[in-house]
């Protein structure tokens, strides 16, 4: 009793001191919590700031490497020398791709550099390749364009180094970079790191084009017109499509969705599902505006499981093909994607298979139905051909091939190298162990050109959102 | 009297279970209705389907599948990294990664768009840009040369 009333009398003394006690609390409590916050959100920044740092620097050292290895091989003559400073350049581009793209430039326009990078790559993988496969080193026509690679990458090197210089010096931050670019393009103007790339960007657009001679070159391919300069209209384009996809009697409508004016001018149809399909996914169909020829169709329809196997699947692509006109055609790829077949056909010209002009079909493996078609580049490359004669007989080929692969399949084709060049190749398909794998050896000089492993990815689970 | 000193009791209280739970409570995410739907053989496909999911999620499938394009267009191109990964997080490329969308489970749709795209179709015809007029505040973007409009979308390169 007598302590309750203890208790009552120091409670009433110090009740004033109740409600500020209870504020300064909550305001030590949010204060705390605020600089929690506050120390938390700078450890993030220093974070991002630092691999800001790496991509920069490294980017500056790739760019000195890269210049300094290519005076090397403008002033070596050793074949053996060659290869390695080759491979080094190329080694050093892909790094220094890296680096910039790991750089918050994505609306700084840095494609003159990014274009000096690209080219440096593709000139140093095909002298690689050209000097690996010969008994020559560098001829005088290579080392003058490595010439002009190193006077542009001296520019490069110079303006990465000063604005390095800067970065330290005036501990500029990376991350301002970004904050701006996140907010509008017009304080970009005031940025300092921006400026120097911009600056560079100039400076590298005061250089002219390399050209790089028909070796290094992306072959460019003529876009089709099958029936002269008269465009096809919108209304002829979705009666072709139609016909072509639903067939004869069919009572679908089709609509302009858009238009695409890229490398094929098209048209982008939409055909609405009737009102009473069991589902309703519409059918998109792009039609050549040139000569109105179908250059891909997709219906994305839900599957619901895999009831046919892929050879099932198979049967039926084919079937697809043949209704429209593509008779000789070859399978050369499959791939299950979860319940879809994709299939890659290619048509043959005698013997031999062509390659460049591939044709897609993905199979839904539910029922069978075709859900996709994609044929663009058989309509862009598709056309008979001279095809030269094989130099290098099958007999002779069986000898070069390694014996460590077990060999399934030898036939004669066509593909395209990595510069877009037609070659008539032998194709060989085997394996080893469980990795499977097709190879091209060049028909003309026997040299193998490509190899690439075939063997199926692991498939790996995947979540949706419900 | 006894009331007041009751709510007084239960404010102090109150106080202390908050202030202690703002200092204690761990910063928590929250899990979004998930369910496993299949398999894709590439880590490039998923990757590629969860940005067109957080950039596309309210684009039809065609709009879908030329997002998913302009990435794969990106990947070959010399001037832009060399892989999905590279091109997708590109520091500041795509808002969805700079937002967090990107952190979210893809849709059905869109996994099938990306399929679809790494397999070659393109509805944007080789774009390397896509923007959207009303949202974007970028000035440069508008130099690039428009070659297709799909959805919301301006396509471009």
């Amino acid at each position: 009793m007598a302590r309750f009333n203890l208790d009552k009398l120091k409670f009433d003394r110090y009740r004033k001191w109740i409600i500020p006690g209870l504020l300064v609390v909550a305001l030590a409590a949010v204060g705390i919590w605020g600089y929690r916050e506050y120390y938390d959100r700078q450890k993030l920044q220093n974070r991002a700031e630092s691999q800001y740092q790496l991509s920069f620097h490294e980017l500056s050292w790739h760019v000195e490497m890269i210049s300094g290895q290519l005076a090397q091989l403008i002033v070596s003559s050793s074949r053996e020398q060659n290869v390695l400073g080759l491979a080094t350049v190329w080694r050093q581009v892909f790094a220094a791709q890296a680096n910039i793209g790991g750089l918050p430039l994505a609306f700084v326009p840095l494609s003159k550099t990014e274009k000096f990078l690209a080219d440096t790559g593709e000139v140093s993988f095909a002298l690689l390749s050209r000097v690996t496969q010969s008994k020559e080193g560098l001829a005088d026509q290579d080392v003058k364009i490595i010439a002009e690679l190193y006077d542009r990458a001296k520019v490069l090197k110079n303006e990465l180094g000063g604005m390095a210089a800067q970065i330290l010096n005036r501990q500029l931050s990376w991350t301002q970079v970004e904050v701006a670019a996140s907010q509008s393009n017009a304080e970009l103007e005031d940025n300092t790191i921006v400026d120097g790339f911009q600056l560079m960007e100039k400076k590298m657009e005061e250089y002219p084009e390399i050209d790089l001679g028909g070796d290094f070159t992306q072959v460019k391919h003529d876009v089709k017109k099958v029936d002269g300069d008269t465009e096809v209209s919108p209304e002829r384009a979705i009666e072709i499509a139609q016909k072509w996809w639903f067939g004869e009697q069919d009572k679908h409508t089709g609509n302009l969705a858009y238009e695409g004016v890229g490398d094929v001018p098209t048209y982008g149809l939409e055909f609405a599902p009737l009102s009473g399909e069991a589902e309703n996914t519409p059918v998109y169909i792009d039609v050549s505006k040139l000569d109105g020829t179908i250059l891909w169709a997709m219906r994305p329809k839900t599957i619901t499981g895999a009831n046919i196997d892929l050879s099932d699947g198979e049967r039926r692509g084919l079937a697809f093909l043949q209704a429209r006109g593509f008779n000789d055609m070859v399978l050369v790829k499959v791939e299950q994607q979860d319940t879809m077949g994709v299939y890659t056909f290619v048509p043959r010209q005698n013997e031999v298979l062509l390659y460049p002009d591939q044709v897609k079909v993905q199979v839904a493996l539910d029922n069978g139905e075709v859900t996709g078609y994609e044929g663009t580049p058989f309509y862009m490359f598709h056309k008979d051909r001279a095809l030269p004669l094989a130099a290098l007989s099958e007999a002779q080929l069986k000898k070069q091939i390694s014996p460590n692969l077990k060999v399934e399949l030898i036939r004669p084709a066509l593909i395209s190298n990595y510069w877009g060049k037609e070659i008539l190749v032998w194709e060989v398909r085997g394996s080893y162990a469980e990795e499977k794998f097709v190879l091209f050896y060049n028909a003309i000089t026997g040299s193998e050109e490509e190899i690439s492993r075939i063997t199926p990815a692991q498939k790996f689970e995947f979540t949706v959102s419900a | 009297m006894k009331k007041r000193r009751l709510w007084l009791v239960a404010g102090v209280l109150l106080t202390l279970v908050l202030s202690g739970g703002i200092l204690l409570l761990p910063y928590g995410g929250t899990d979004a209705a998930a369910k496993k739907a299949g398999a894709v053989s590439s880590n490039d496909v998923y990757v590629l389907s969860k940005i067109i999911h957080g950039e596309a999620r309210g684009e039809t499938y065609l709009g879908q599948v030329a997002v998913g394009a302009v990435i794969v267009n990106r990947v070959k191109n010399p001037n832009f990294p060399n892989s999905v990964y590279g091109v997708v997080f590109e520091p500041g490329a795509f808002t969805a990664v700079s937002d967090g969308q990107y952190y979210t489970n893809p849709s059905s749709s869109a996994v099938k768009a990306a399929q679809s795209a790494i397999n070659g179709w393109d509805p944007s015809g080789g774009a390397l840009y896509y923007w959207n007029p009303s949202t974007s505040t970028s000035r440069w973007i508008w130099s690039r040369r428009i070659i297709a409009r799909i959805g919301k979308h301006v396509f471009g390169r």
